[in-house]
């Protein structure tokens, strides 16, 4: 009966969550929005948004992430074409704008009031499309109409203006700072704007004509004054109107008409990070669990070395059959334990569930209790122990998979050991030859440079923990190198200069090191790596983390000693050379939610700290933006003010449901300057372990049984 | 190709590696491997080829809603739990001739609660029953789902099975939750109460699933 109420409770909540206030328009900002005007709707929680749009001499493309139920982000790339005309003296006559938003729904619509919102558009650009706003949005007749009014200021704010009401609370308010405006200052968050100036009323409907189709009707209080002013758009109206079309996909095309002159067009596409692609996957079936008075040494004592070995044979080609290498066996009475690493599952548990399976289908009938230690890089990491009663129990228990984990153990794993090791598996030789891709983002000659070519990874593993990695590749196409904007920092160049590194490269050696990694003690693990560490340094590095198996909580300390590369990428170095490190400290918030801050000495030699937030989805989708601050002025760092970007990781899986440890991501940085740049060493610490500590373990459990 | 546009591309680029993910037939076009198989035009995963050669018994499946079907092989028996094989290595799972989980066809039936409706179909007793569905949702998370059921006689039904008239008596089963409902049909043999044929349904990704007994 319990489980009966807890199903209909969590079915009502789910419907309730998903109910009304979720905007299927986007606006010509890739935000939920009118034609140009916000409305006080959010897309639904975790949903990411790309829009495209084109009108007059206009293009944006916009990302937009509903990070939390009340806030959502974005990032926007827009190109103004001529807007400096020819009479200007700048690179390009074409306004190339990155643009950050910010809106917070203050209250979602019920039957008796609106949705209230308030937000920040271009809050950390060049601040050509700065503006704030306030807005309520109340449906009517069956949400069938939508009726929007808000009260704008800054770019909102430039056609109807009137005293800023918020004079009333202080002079300031009435008067609008002159912005960065796309002077060294780019990038600089321009706080005292914030609405400040005059302010002025916008307000529109839409009508719902079907479930698909939609007409927005706006009053905007956006004259375009630059943008016409420079010939890029022709306003005559304050009227705009759009209609969108929605697919069930997810893909809305729209057309729209701004300031009665310019007719545009808008592809967007709205998806769910936490729904994959298919939610049951394509994963070959696991071995059905069979009775342990038929597993393979159901009636042997592994006591002798002999039986132990061919046991050891069984399991692993079993486990061979499951992209999973057996690293190690020993039996102690009726307990069994075997370290594992997995080289197939993206969720941790899976690798966990087949193991046991494997385990209950080769093992003797007198071993009641098994205990698997997964391992990365020969590092044991946690120890998972598991009643085989269990494994047959519940199988094909309604609730099994919370009910194992309910029954199960995860501790720190036992102090290292290789005691039981699978003969041979040591010195390990793995290779991948494969294309790669490498992008380069928002030079105003080539808004997205890219490279195509081989790659090839070589790791030897001689012993558990060390290895030797080389990563090499080889360009073969592309057009990164033909940029010609030269770096223009002041301070040491550790990063801005990567186009002579693409320029003067040929066959490039990405890394070459040497590494081990071990653990000193208890939920301890330490890392030293040394050699060609990246693309653009060689050194040393050392790394310490503290991470308790069922904490929240981690923190790690590293210290590298870095020298540049030379350009070609291949053995040389320059005479430039930093001692850099971070003390880290990252939590994982819960829901998803994970955070980061290192604080420390960057390449450059300056001191700062970097705050990271991520929203990690369950099934390993992650989307998140960091920010670093450092002691070099923001004139010192150049355009964009400081360091900052988004990235994101899609599991390879994600996308095509078959079983994969492979993802991809990717980190747009708006700038890449030479202030609170970090060495990129491979397998910091946090990242190799985080899979399979208890948390993230726990998280995955619903797939021990897949 | 101009600046603008390439930006754009870059953005459809992403929309494409989302939109054009493998779809939810991919599952289904590996499970019709199993006829292709028969015919020798695709590998057998080895634990099917094993089940071949041992002569292993024989279900026949059709994904009614994609109007695809192929023979899958009882990999093994576990008390009421039979575990069907497919020839590429997927798996569905049933108690007593009723659709209990799936694995690798897509859809996330990770297992079911069916002891009121067996009870009532195999018993050939109409009435209302409860069942609990588990699903993996796209998240990894496990999300029960209760549906309640009214399961009607519909009479004896004589059926075609492989050529041989089989009696059965027809039982319907109209289950609904608070947005999903469906429909299961099970032909029930009045003397053994085996489920010789059915329609099931599984989840919302796959739909329902088709059954039939293949006489050895």
């Amino acid at each position: 009966m319990k489980l009966r109420c807890l199903a209909v409770l969590s079915l009502g909540l789910s419907l309730v969550s998903a109910g009304s206030g979720s905007a299927q328009t986007l606006s010509l900002y890739g935000t939920p929005g009118l034609v140009d005007m916000p409305t006080a709707q959010v897309l639904p929680d975790g949903n990411l948004a790309l829009t495209t749009n084109r009108f007059g001499g206009i293009v944006r493309n916009t990302l937009a992430f509903q990070l939390t139920p009340r806030i959502y982000g974005t990032f926007r790339y827009s190109i103004n074409r001529d807007f400096f005309g020819q009479a200007v003296n700048v690179s390009s006559v074409n306004l190339f704008d990155r643009s950050f938003d910010l809106h917070y729904q203050l209250g979602f619509e019920t039957d008796r009031r609106p949705g209230f919102a308030v937000g920040l558009r271009d809050f950390g650009g060049t601040g050509v499309l700065s503006g704030e706003y306030v807005v309520a949005t109340k449906g009517f007749a069956d949400d069938r109409f939508r009726v929007t009014a808000g009260l704008g200021w800054g770019r909102l704010a430039q056609r109807g203006g009137f005293t800023n009401p918020l004079g009333i609370i202080s002079d300031q308010f009435e008067t609008r700072p002159t912005g960065s405006g796309g002077g060294p200052n780019t990038g600089n968050i321009d706080i005292g704007q914030w609405f400040r100036g005059e302010a002025a009323l916008f307000g529109g409907i839409e009508y719902q004509a079907t479930d698909r189709l939609s007409f927005q009707l706006e009053y905007s209080s956006d004259a375009y004054n630059l943008e016409a002013a420079s010939d890029v758009v022709e306003i005559s109206s304050p009227i705009n109107i759009g209609l969108n079309y929605t697919y069930p996909s997810g893909s809305s095309i729209r057309a729209f008409l701004v300031g009665g002159r310019e007719i545009g067009f808008q592809y967007s596409f709205v998806f769910d990070p936490a729904k994959r692609r298919s939610p049951g996957g394509f994963d070959k079936a696991p071995e059905p669990i069979l009775g342990r008075d038929v597993a393979s040494f159901a009636d042997m004592e592994l006591s002798d070395r002999q039986a132990l070995t061919a046991a050891r044979k069984v399991l692993g080609d079993r486990l061979t059959a499951e992209g999973i290498d057996l690293e190690g066996l020993n039996v102690d009475g009726g307990r069994a334990t075997v370290r594992i690493q997995n080289n197939r599952w993206d969720i941790e548990a899976q690798a966990i569930g087949r193991t046991a399976r494997a385990m209950a289908n080769t093992l003797p009938s007198n071993i009641d209790t098994f205990v698997i230690i997964p391992q990365a890089r020969g590092v044991a990491n946690s120890a998972v122990t598991l009643q085989r009663a269990d494994l047959e129990e519940l199988d094909t228990n309604y609730d099994g998979a919370w009910l194992s984990l309910a029954r199960a153990r995860i501790d720190d794993a036992p102090p290292q050991s290789r005691e039981g090791e699978v003969p041979g598996i040591y010195p390990k030789f793995s290779y991948g030859l494969g294309p790669y891709t490498a992008f380069s983002f928002f030079d105003p000659n080539e808004p997205l440079r890219y490279e195509l070519g081989a790659q090839l990874s070589v790791t030897y593993a001689p012993l558990p923990g060390l290895s030797f990695d080389g990563l090499f590749r080889q360009p073969l196409t592309g057009n990164i190198d033909d940029a010609t904007r030269q770096s223009n920092s002041v301070i040491q160049r550790v990063r801005s200069d990567s186009l002579l590194y693409a320029q003067q490269s040929d066959f490039e050696i990405n890394r070459l090191t040497a590494e081990y990694m071990w653990r000193p003690g208890e939920d301890l693990f330490a890392r030293v790596t040394g050699g060609y560490l990246e693309n653009m340094f060689a050194g040393v590095s050392g790394e310490l983390l503290w991470y308790p198996i069922d904490s929240r909580l981690a923190m790690g300390l590293e210290i590298n000693y870095a020298k540049q590369r030379d350009f070609d990428m291949l053995f040389g170095l320059q005479d430039y050379d930093v001692i850099t490190g971070h003390a880290s400290a990252y939590y994982d918030l819960g829901k998803g939610y994970i955070t980061q801050i290192d604080a420390g000495r960057y390449l450059a030699g300056d001191w700062g700290a970097t705050f990271s937030l991520d929203r990690e989805f369950n099934n390993g989708f992650k989307v998140g933006g960091y920010f670093t601050l450092t002691d070099v002025s923001f004139d010192d760092f150049g355009e964009g003010s400081f360091d900052k970007g988004i990235r994101f990781t899609v599991p390879v899986s994600w996308l095509t449901g078959i079983p994969s440890r492979a993802v991809y991501s990717e980190t747009i940085q708006p700038v890449l300057r030479d202030g609170g740049a970090r060495l990129n060493v491979a397998n910091r610490l946090y990242g190799v372990t985080r899979d399979y500590r208890a948390q993230n373990l726990s998280n995955g459990w619903g797939r021990i049984f897949r | 190709m101009t600046r603008g546009a390439t930006f754009a591309v870059m953005i459809l680029a992403l929309l494409a590696a989302c939109g054009t993910a493998v779809d939810e037939e991919s599952g289904l076009g590996q499970s019709i491997n199993a006829i292709a198989a028969r015919t020798g035009e695709v590998q057998f995963v080895p634990r099917f080829a094993v089940l071949v050669e041992q002569g292993a018994p024989r279900l026949q499946v059709a994904f009614v809603e994609k109007d695809l079907s192929a023979d899958i092989l009882l990999e093994r028996s576990v008390g009421a739990f039979d575990y069907w094989l497919s020839a590429d290595g997927t798996q569905i799972i049933m108690q007593d001739g009723m659709l209990h989980s799936t694995r690798g066809i897509g859809e996330g039936l990770l297992a079911s609660d069916l002891s009121e409706p067996l009870a009532r179909v195999r018993g050939l007793s109409p009435g209302t029953s409860d069942r609990f569905h588990t699903y993996l949702d796209g998240n990894d998370r496990a999300v029960s789902r209760t549906y309640r059921c009214v399961i009607v006689d519909r009479g004896p039904r004589e059926i075609d099975l492989f050529g041989t008239p089989t009696a059965t008596r027809l039982m319907r089963e109209s289950c609904r939750s608070l947005d999903q409902e469906f429909v299961n049909l099970y032909w029930v043999a009045p003397s053994s109460r085996d489920i010789i044929l059915s329609r099931q349904w599984s989840g919302p990704v796959i739909g329902a699933i088709s059954t039939r007994i293949v006489p050895r």
